[in-house]
């Protein structure tokens, strides 16, 4: 067919970047990603995006203008509002195609099916259909196409829970592992916390997850858990936590609790609207069911490294104090 | 005279260096953990001629001293650890926090409270068990301090003094400073006196640094109050009204960071039984020269800093990549080998 679909490497991308790539591929399109997160993508993103949102919607700005300036004819940009039923995704997600709509116009052709399952899961088919048809696809290729990319997102989802990081998946077979190891065996073991398109940007979380096996801990996050055990977890709040990355942080944290883990450090991006509730419940359900050490790593847009790596270096060096005791 | 020194440990010296935002300060602490001698300087945005200034002041005062390990520290601590030779470097909250529990080994909570930053550190039996830093907003740190002073046109040394003699303190707002502000000039043309104003400040930023830094800690006896801040015995009265309890003021308040960053050193030298990288008191005529550049190999444009001392390259940061760091190493022709005390965090 040859038209080139971008994707932006941002947001919704490290969640469900290996069924939308079969999918859309095994329809014949042509994708191209962004490159991982740059300066100069979060800079472009930061002057091109609306100042009051948090730094990931920056930063996914900063993505789809390179998308553009790389001549692609079309961006995939689906609008998000539910992925489980009674469950949603943060707002900005909801309102995402229009933002990006508004400040890039007419630069690029926006492929935004609705993914709404809060009441029928059914609807998710039907929205991909229509993305199908619109790339000129007849439904029997669809319906292929859909089950291939189902299969290899529950492929991909469980080469996470073995413990695995999405670098390691998308050069599987390659020679160059992505993900460095830390050198020699990990003594600490550190749950993270955080919604994904934070925790796998090392951009935007300042390497966190290097620095940390890089000073011998090994590092969890939500992904390597069991879905049902996050599940069972969050299903222990007394109210409902409707937002799904929020559910998925808060079950984590409980399980975590359980493992247990040596200290457990949530990043979370300034201005994030969700966090602002999930931080504060995790850290109380924590204190109140473990003495396991917590810390919450706020990042913004600035270069300054100094202030995470202080931080990050204080709290290992206090998850060894205490066990020398 | 050789002979007393042994019996005190006094033949064996350790020097720890806490470069901060506002001010650079030296320790050279005894075998025995003692402060022998401390230098508390200005950094003014330059802070390896601070170091160096440090280190010619000791040599001055201490002539015949043999330094057996350094610990840097502070946010300048790479920085001064390349520069003087440092054999540990330490992030300011585990300083901080050795410096208190040799001080006072029953301490429970250390408030310091620094020219830029402020933090909170809860220990239980020696070790530390949590931790605080304040995060975007600088509202309540020392700056805010000295500024206010200065434009009351009362020296910083007296802020404290003048603030005890308050009657009826008035009430600002701390939560920002630029609101505090605005609120103190409204009290002052109210015809407040500056007594009661300057306790109301003192006042308002301990709720503050309690609100935000200390949110949620919890903050038991003993209370140690470190940092340049502690010298204002009008923040130490404030924070005890606050808490119900004495709030204690280490006699080196205003360089713990550099007692726990030697402190440390000593501990690290004594394990690795090596000798020190201390690069000498000489360093103080050395020209240190710093450049940077940026790097265009990538889209992230890494800010590259480099040091040299007499012309030849010491270190180099800066790339997220770690490419500029390796060719620091070969620049030295030890191929990466050498154990850089930064690693060694």
């Amino acid at each position: 067919m040859g038209t080139i679909v971008g994707i932006p490497r941002a947001l919704a991308y490290h969640d469900y970047f290996p069924l939308w790539k079969v999918f859309l591929s095994s329809l014949g399109a042509e994708l191209a990603v962004s490159p991982p997160t740059s300066r100069a993508i979060v800079n472009e993103g930061v002057r091109l995006a609306v100042d009051g949102t948090c730094l990931p919607v920056k930063i996914f700005y900063g993505h789809v203008s390179w998308l553009i300036q790389a001549g692609v004819d079309s961006i995939f940009l689906p609008r998000l509002i539910s992925v489980a039923p009674k469950e949603y995704i943060c707002p900005k997600f909801m309102g995402l195609p229009d933002m990006t709509a508004a400040a890039f116009g007419s630069q690029a052709r926006f492929i935004s099916p609705v993914v709404n399952l809060t009441r029928s899961p059914g609807l998710l088919h039907r929205e991909m259909e229509g993305v199908g048809k619109g790339l000129g696809y007849s439904a029997r290729e669809i319906r292929k196409a859909w089950d291939q990319a189902a299969a290899a997102q529950r492929d991909y989802e469980s080469f996470l829970q073995q413990g695995n990081w999405p670098a390691e998946y998308h050069c599987r077979g390659a020679t160059e592992v992505a993900v460095d190891k830390p050198p020699g065996a990990p003594d600490l073991r550190i749950g993270l916390l955080g919604h994904n398109y934070v925790v796998y940007d090392s951009f935007a979380s300042m390497d966190a997850v290097s620095r940390l096996r890089a000073m011998g801990a090994q590092v969890l996050t939500v992904d390597m858990l069991s879905p049902v055990k996050i599940e069972a977890q969050a299903a222990r709040w007394p109210k409902r936590m409707f937002w799904t990355s929020g559910r998925r942080i808060l079950g984590a944290a409980w399980e975590y609790t359980e493992m247990p883990v040596d200290g457990i450090i949530y990043i979370t991006a300034f201005g994030c609207g969700t966090d602002s509730l999930t931080a504060e419940l995790v850290e109380r359900t924590v204190r109140r069911q473990s003495r396991i050490p917590q810390l919450i790593l706020n990042i913004d847009e600035h270069t300054g490294e100094a202030g995470v790596v202080t931080r990050l270096e204080a709290f290992v060096d206090m998850l060894r104090w205490r066990r020398t005791r | 005279m050789a002979n007393v020194k042994e019996a005190h440990g006094l033949h064996e010296f350790y020097l720890g260096i806490d470069v901060g935002s506002v001010s650079t300060n030296l320790v050279v602490l005894t075998g025995a953990g003692e402060v022998y001698h401390k230098e508390y300087l200005r950094t003014k945005g330059r802070p390896i001629p601070a170091v160096q200034a440090g280190l010619a002041a000791i040599q001055r005062e201490l002539p015949d001293i043999r330094i057996k390990g350094v610990g840097a520290t502070g946010s300048g601590r790479r920085l001064a650890a390349a520069v003087a030779g440092a054999d540990i470097v330490k992030n300011e909250i585990t300083a901080h926090a050795a410096a208190a529990v040799c001080f006072r080994p029953d301490v429970q909570t250390v408030i310091e409270i620094g020219g830029q930053d402020s933090k909170i550190i809860i220990l239980r039996e020696g070790i530390v068990t949590d931790f605080a830093m304040n995060t975007v907003c600088a509202a309540g740190t020392g700056s805010f301090l000295d500024q206010q002073a200065a434009r009351l046109g009362i020296p910083i040394a007296d802020f404290g003094e003048i603030a005890l003699q308050a009657k009826n303190p008035v009430r600002i707002a701390g939560r920002c400073t630029v609101f505090a502000e605005s609120d103190m000039i409204h009290k002052q043309q109210m015809g407040h006196g500056i007594p009661d104003i300057l306790a109301g400040l003192c006042a308002a930023m301990v709720r503050n640094y309690l609100n935000n830094v200390g949110k949620g800690k919890d903050i038991r006896p003993t209370v140690l109050f470190q940092g340049g801040v502690a010298a204002n015995r009008g923040m130490c009265k404030a924070f005890e009204d606050e808490l119900g309890c004495p709030v204690v003021v280490p006699p080196a308040f205003d360089v713990m960071g550099a007692v726990g960053a030697a402190l440390l050193a000593r501990r690290h030298v004594k394990e690795r039984g090596q000798g020190t990288s201390f690069r000498g008191f000489g360093i103080s005529q050395a020209q240190y020269t710093t450049g940077s550049f940026e790097c265009s190999l990538c889209a992230n444009h890494c800010e590259i800093v480099n040091i040299s001392m007499d012309g030849k390259p010491i270190a180099r940061w800066g790339s997220r990549c770690g490419r500029w760091e390796q060719a620091e190493d070969a620049a030295d022709g030890q191929g990466g080998r050498r154990a850089s005390p930064v690693s060694a965090l």
